[in-house]
C-alpha cells in the first residue's frame, strides 16, 4: 500500500499535507495520520506501522491499530492510496 | 491529399469539448466548486462561422456535463455527421484521443484544433485516429477544409492545417490572421445549454485576439503569432447588448478572456464609456499586464464596473522576471497594487514556480510574495513547458527533462526534472502556498461570519 503517484506528502511547520495534483486539493493531517503517511513507503503491513508508532506513544495497540485502520480507510475513500 | 469519408456527403458538422479531467467539473452541480468554467467561445466562434457559410453544427459540450460515448454516437448518426472537430488544450489532450478514436472509427473525417494542436501538430496528426491538425486561429483554415472535403478536393494548399501524407507530416504553412474581428459573427450561444453558465454568472466575451510580448513560457503565440487584433468598441459593445437581451444579464458577473485587455488605451476607454452610458451594471473583471495599465485606466475602468483585475507576475525576484522576458520588475508590481488599491480594484496576481534555473528559495521568495501582501488575490500555479514555449523545444539547452504526460500539463503538477529542485521541494513550496490561502480564506469567512 502506498501513496498514488499524484498524492504529495509534505511537512510544513511539523504539520502534514497531502496535496492532489490532479484538482489541487490539500488535506492538512493531524500528527497521527502525518506519521502513518510517512511510515507507508517503509513498511508492509497494518502491524508494523502499530509497531512503529507503539514504540512512540503510550497508548494501548488495540487503540493505534483502530486509529491506523481510521486513517487508511479514510484515505481509501479519497483515492489517495494504491496497492 | 483528399479527405474521404463513406458517409453521404453533407453540410453537417459536429464539435466535441473535452472535459478537462479533473480540474473541471462533470456536471452542473459540481460546477460551483470551480471558477474556471466558461463558455467555449473559441468552439462558438467557429461554429457561428462555419454557419453563416451553410453548415449546420452540433456542439457537444463537456466541460459542464458529462461525456457520454454512446450521446455522441446518436447525436452523429441521427443527423449523418461525417466531420467531427475536437478541440484540445495539452491537459485533455488525452481525452480528446480517446474521442477522437471513437468517432474515427464510426467513420467520420477527425479535424482537432486549439492550443495542443497548434503547438504539438507533429504528435497530433502522428495519431492514426486524427486526420487534420488546425494550427492557430480557427476559423478560415476550418472553412476551406470543409469545403475541400465536401468536393473531393485535395487539402494541401490549405493554410493554417498540418495532416499526415504517406508517412509524412505536411504543415501547409501558417494561415494569415483575420484582421477584421469585427466582421466574425458573434459567437454561436445557440448551438449549447448557456443556462449553467447564466447561472455561474460565467459569460465572458474576447474582444481581442492575441499578444504581442513574448514571455518565455507562454504558447499563446503558437495560436496568434505575436500580433494582437482588436475589436472596435462598437463591436464588444453589440455583444454585451446581446447578453443583456437574450440572457437578461444586466447587473451580472462577467469576463473579458483577452490576453490584455488594457492594451489599447484609447479602445478601452471607448468601452468603459459606453458601458457607463448603457448602464449594464455588470461587474466585471479581466486580464491585464502591469506595464500596460495607468492611473486614469484603471478610475475609469472601476467606473464602469471593473471589480478585478488579473495580472501576470510570475515571480518575485526580478532576475527570473528579467529571464522569462516579462519585462516587469518587483517595483513595477508594488506600484501597481498601490494603484489598483487606490482605485478600489482588486489586484490579482498569477505567479508560477518552476522555472529550471529556480530553487527552493525562490520558490519561497514568491510564496513570501504573496503571504506579505494579503491585500492581493493570487493564484500559484506550477510551471507546465507546453509544446512550442522555449523550455519544451529547446529542453537541453535548459537542461531539464520533461515528462510528457499530457494530462499532468495541468499547472498542479510538476513535469520538469531540473537540477535545481527537487519535485518534494516544489510540492513543499506549493503546499506551504494551498496552506496559507486556506487559512486567509478561513479567516476571511470567519471574519465575515462575526459581522
Amino acid at each position: 500500500m502506498k501513496l498514488k503517484s499524484s498524492i504529495n506528502f509534505s511537512k510544513i511547520e511539523n504539520e502534514g499535507v497531502l496535496f492532489n495534483t490532479a484538482n489541487g486539493s490539500i488535506y492538512s493531517l493531524n500528527e497521527i495520520a502525518s506519521q502513518i503517511v510517512e511510515y507507508l513507503p517503509i513498511v508492509n503491513s497494518v502491524d508494523e506501522i502499530a509497531e512503529k508508532l507503539q514504540s512512540e506513544y503510550d497508548a494501548e495497540r488495540k487503540e493505534i491499530i483502530s486509529d491506523i485502520n481510521e486513517v487508511i480507510l479514510y484515505m481509501k475513500e479519497q483515492g489517495f492510496l494504491e496497492e | 491529399m483528399i479527405l474521404y469519408t463513406e458517409k453521404t456527403k453533407n453540410k453537417n458538422i459536429m464539435f466535441i469539448i473535452p472535459p478537462l479531467t479533473e480540474l473541471y467539473p462533470n456536471s452542473v452541480d459540481d460546477a460551483d466548486e470551480v471558477d474556471i468554467v466558461h463558455p467555449p467561445l473559441g468552439v462558438l466562434y467557429l461554429s457561428a462561422y462555419v454557419k453563416a457559410q451553410g453548415y449546420k453544427t452540433f456542439v457537444y459540450d463537456s466541460l459542464i456535463k458529462k461525456l457520454e460515448l454512446k450521446e455522441i454516437e446518436l447525436i452523429i448518426n441521427k443527423n449523418q455527421i461525417n466531420v467531427v472537430g475536437i478541440t484540445s488544450m495539452s491537459a485533455n489532450y488525452e481525452k480528446a484521443l480517446e474521442i477522437a478514436a471513437f468517432v474515427k472509427n464510426m467513420g467520420c473525417i477527425v479535424i482537432v484544433g486549439g492550443a495542443h494542436a497548434s503547438s504539438a501538430y507533429k504528435k497530433v496528426v502522428s495519431s492514426p485516429y486524427i486526420d487534420v491538425a488546425i494550427i492557430g486561429e480557427g476559423e478560415v483554415p476550418l472553412m476551406n477544409l470543409l469545403s475541400a472535403i465536401n468536393q473531393e478536393q485535395v487539402i494541401n494548399n490549405i493554410q493554417g492545417i498540418a495532416f499526415k501524407e504517406d508517412d509524412e507530416i505536411v504543415f501547409s504553412g501558417q494561415a494569415p490572421r483575420i484582421h477584421d474581428i469585427d466582421s466574425l459573427p458573434l459567437p454561436d450561444y445557440d448551438s449549447i445549454d448557456m443556462e449553467p453558465y447564466i447561472a455561474l454568472q460565467s459569460l465572458g466575451l474576447i474582444s481581442s485576439r492575441g499578444c504581442p510580448n513574448n514571455c518565455l513560457f507562454c504558447s499563446s503565440k503558437n495560436i496568434w503569432g505575436h500580433q494582437a487584433i482588436f475589436r472596435s468598441a462598437k463591436s464588444v459593445i453589440q455583444e454585451l447588448d446581446y447578453f443583456d437581451e437574450k440572457f437578461k444579464y444586466r447587473g451580472k458577473e462577467l469576463i473579458f478572456y483577452d490576453d490584455n485587455l488594457t492594451l489599447k488605451k484609447e479602445r478601452l476607454f471607448k468601452i468603459c464609456d459606453l458601458m457607463i452610458e448603457k448602464d449594464y451594471q455588470f461587474h466585471w473583471k479581466c486580464m491585464s499586464r502591469i506595464d500596460t495599465v495607468t492611473s486614469n485606466m484603471l478610475i475609469k475602468m472601476k467606473q464602469a464596473g471593473c471589480y478585478s483585475i488579473s495580472f501576470g507576475i510570475e515571480s518575485a525576484n526580478n532576475e527570473t522576471l528579467f529571464r522569462i522576458n516579462k519585462q516587469i520588475t518587483t517595483d513595477d508590481i508594488q506600484k501597481v497594487i498601490r494603484m489598483c488599491s487606490d482605485a478600489g480594484i482588486i489586484f490579482h496576481g498569477y505567479f508560477m514556480i518552476g522555472f529550471p534555473w529556480e530553487t527552493r528559495e525562490n520558490f519561497m521568495e514568491t510564496i513570501e510574495f504573496i503571504r506579505t501582501h494579503p491585500e492581493i488575490e493570487a493564484s500559484l500555479s506550477i510551471l507546465s513547458p507546453y509544446p512550442g514555449t522555449d523550455f519544451y523545444d529547446n529542453r537541453e539547452i535548459w537542461d531539464i527533462e520533461i515528462e510528457e504526460v499530457w494530462n499532468k500539463f495541468n499547472h498542479l503538477t510538476s513535469v520538469i526534472k531540473s537540477k535545481n529542485y527537487s519535485s518534494s521541494e516544489i510540492y513543499t513550496a506549493f503546499s506551504t502556498y494551498l496552506l496559507y490561502e486556506e487559512r486567509k480564506h478561513n479567516n476571511e469567512t470567519q471574519k465575515q461570519h462575526q459581522f
